[in-house]
């Protein structure tokens, strides 16, 4: 603190200022609010922290108080001051959509008389089932579409705003996981398509409505269907999909028929054998075979799937393409005859792979963090076991960023981490941990 | 032989910005200041020179500001350029183009480069006059928008490649001493050292007044005065949502609104 103090660095000081107590963050705000530039800075900042945003929205004048209602961090108590504030429409406005304004806040800006306030706040996810209902009962398009995506919206403004309202709106309602079978039975059958997808999507539908979906002409209803979050691999049909939009839907599940995967891995649309390439339910003998593909992608994905055996690791570990090896390389249980072949890999990607695996010798490590390219060196910082020679390597490294990744490294140097709280770049300032002895003891919260 | 690089403090905005009282300019407390953009690539290319010459070269950086302005400078300095020139007075709070380069001509007089580099524009006013000013002050030959430089400390003249409209571009020969305006991509620019950024502290930087070049403000009196600065009102865009019905309703209404029916 008194270090912080004589410093007098306002971004050391926003970084250390949730870690102090109550009573000695005014000093800190007296540095870090100290010129009209530097609270516009904070204002708009959505890392500064809450209880600096609140004190801040004490006395604000215009500039600095749009700034707050436009930041998502600030908080409910520092909204309702604004707003009491005589707060002019547009900042109303931002208010009733901020995420963080409370029950008591949108109840009052229901009230508001501009239309585009009131709106705001029919599409705040967190507004009350009460509040919902009255202003589903408006007439106005826009604010009905609003009522029937809101979350806290009950069964009986769903099933109001589906007997008054246009497509749109009952398309809303047909997604809303609130909405009645009634509802969820006539949206099944509509003639629009829209509301037969929206409805498809919905996790509360019965399992008899999402199997008819699943056979619906359309195939975006059949796409939403398969994406359906209630619906199992299992009871997918191995029939197949003339679609491949669909298929890919059903290649993204976990769960799969063994027939429907050996299918699906054979499929000729490359995205499905992308998305297949990385079910870990997969054989040896499929992984295999989808290794082999023409396309890098697919097998960068067998690369990357958990299943993958050990020979196959070693093959794709010496694929023409980086891309794949990188993928490889990503692997944090690489066996070691696959890290001794990645040992001279030059490849900017394969190497920033390398560079963040905790399996990676020490040695190729400190070569990657002096590699000339900034990215590449980079990920050393976001590697754990990155061994100290590495990480002081960075400490001085000339790009910023690389710089501020490593501050929140957890085996970084007392030294290292002090030097970084002096560092002429603000970002890294900021970043760096004012006591770090006390977060590696467990105490920082 | 020596490379004086001219550079500028810019100025960016924040989203949400308000104007002055006299409403010729932004309030300052709503900028950003940062080195010129384009001025990265003029230093990166005089030290690559300087480095390919083993450092035989000297690597001067010029600056007309006042002290905030000594940031952009020490950033150019932490690069590895020797020393730094620092101009300011009051008179030049609202220098332009022109006048800036009317004292740039006065240090260029007092320094005697082989040549002189500067960004192919500021990033925050875009008049890209500085440059041409100058070498018109000078005599020397200009050339703008340099997208690739073949010159060794010494030569009488210098290879430049430069961009042209249509995609087209052209290889020329100038003569030294010159003054070329580095176009952005030219090279790749460096990032400051740690070491490089402490050693910018203590580099040498010679402060100078308007009376130490010889100029009076009557000289840097601007050419253009700025009136007012303002933002336009701007053109909207709806989004049009609804049924299809709806939405050829709202269309129709629009069309009737812009022919006033």
């Amino acid at each position: 603190m008194e270090r912080l103090l004589e410093a007098g660095d306002p971004y050391a000081a926003l970084g250390a200022y949730p870690h102090v107590e109550a009573g000695r963050r005014p000093a800190l705000e007296g540095i870090i609010l100290s010129s009209v530039r530097l609270r516009l800075i904070v204002a708009a900042a959505p890392y500064a922290p809450a209880g600096l945003l609140d004190r801040l929205s004490c006395g604000a004048g215009a500039p600095v108080a749009l700034r707050l209602v436009k930041n998502p961090t600030t908080p409910a108590s520092a909204l309702d001051r604004l707003l009491r504030n005589a707060a002019d429409e547009r900042s109303r406005r931002y208010i009733a959509a901020h995420p963080r304004a409370d029950a008591a806040i949108l109840s009052r800006l229901a009230e508001d008389g501009a239309i585009e306030v009131r709106r705001a706040v029919a599409g705040n996810a967190r507004a009350s089932a009460a509040v919902i209902a009255r202003l589903a009962a408006e007439d106005d398009g826009q604010m009905a579409r609003n009522a029937a995506a809101a979350p806290q919206a009950d069964a009986a403004t769903l099933r109001a705003l589906w007997d008054a309202g246009d497509a749109w709106v009952r398309a809303e309602v047909a997604a809303h996981p609130n909405c009645q079978a009634g509802i969820l039975s006539k949206a099944a059958a509509a003639a629009d398509p829209l509301i037969r997808r929206k409805c498809a999507a919905n996790p509360a539908i019965d399992d008899r409505t999402l199997s008819r979906l699943l056979s619906d002409p359309d195939e975006r209803v059949r796409a939403a269907a398969v994406r359906n979050p209630a619906i199992s691999g299992d009871c997918l049909d191995e029939a197949g999909d003339p679609s491949a939009k669909v298929r890919r839907h059903f290649a993204r599940h976990s769960r799969l028929a063994p027939a429907l995967l050996a299918r699906l891995a054979s499929d000729p649309d490359v995205w499905v054998r992308r998305w297949i390439a990385r079910n870990p339910d997969l054989t040896c003998d499929l992984l295999g075979r989808m290794a082999a593909d023409p396309q890098m992608e697919v097998r960068r994905s067998v690369a990357r799937n958990p299943s993958c055996p050990p020979r196959l690791l070693q093959a794709l570990g010496s694929d023409p393409q980086p891309w794949v090896r990188a993928g490889v390389a990503l692997r944090e249980d690489l066996p070691e005859t696959v890290i001794a072949l990645l040992a001279d890999e030059q490849d900017r990607d394969v190497l920033g792979a390398l560079g963040r695996n905790p399996r990676a010798p020490a040695t190729q490590l400190d070569a990657i963090a002096r590699h000339p390219d900034k990215d590449v060196r980079r990920s050393v910082a976001l590697n754990p076991a990155a061994p100290a020679s590495a990480l002081a390597l960075l400490a001085a490294d000339p790009y910023p960023l690389n710089r501020a990744v490593l501050a929140g490294h957890p085996n970084l140097a007392l030294t290292l981490a002090e030097r970084l709280l002096h560092d002429p770049e603000p970002q890294v300032r900021f970043a760096a941990d004012p006591e770090p002895a006390r977060r590696r003891s467990g105490h920082r919260g | 032989m020596k490379i004086l690089v001219a550079v500028k403090q810019v100025a960016f905005l924040d989203d949400e910005f308000e104007m002055r009282d006299d409403g010729r300019d932004v309030d300052a407390d709503f900028f950003e200041k940062d080195l010129n953009e384009f001025d990265h690539f003029s230093v990166e290319e005089a030290m690559l020179i300087k480095e390919a010459a083993g450092d035989a070269a000297e690597v001067v950086i010029a600056i007309i500001g006042d002290e905030d302005a000594d940031d952009a400078l020490r950033t150019a300095l932490a690069k590895g350029a020797d020393r730094g020139i620092r101009v300011w007075d009051e008179a030049l709070a609202d220098a332009d183009g022109v006048a800036v380069a009317r004292v740039l001509a006065k240090v260029v007089e007092r320094e005697k480069p082989d040549m002189v580099f500067t960004g192919a524009q500021s990033a925050d006013f875009g008049s890209a006059v500085t440059g041409m000013a100058l070498a018109g002050l000078l005599g020397w030959p200009h050339t703008a928008v340099v997208c690739n430089l073949d010159y060794a400390p010494g030569a009488g003249t210098a290879t430049i490649r430069r961009e042209l409209e249509g995609g087209l571009e052209e290889i020329m020969t100038i003569r030294c001493p010159a003054v070329l305006s580095i176009q952005l991509g030219i090279n790749q620019p460096r990032y400051a050292s740690l070491r490089g950024i402490k050693q910018a502290k203590q580099k040498p930087v010679d402060e100078l007044s308007l009376d130490d070049l010889g100029l009076s403000a009557a000289e840097v009196v601007p050419a253009a005065r700025v009136r007012r600065m303002y933002a336009p009102e701007r053109g909207k865009a709806e989004l049009i949502t609804g049924s299809a019905a709806e939405q050829a309703a709202r269309l129709a209404e629009i069309i009737k609104e812009l022919r006033g029916m």
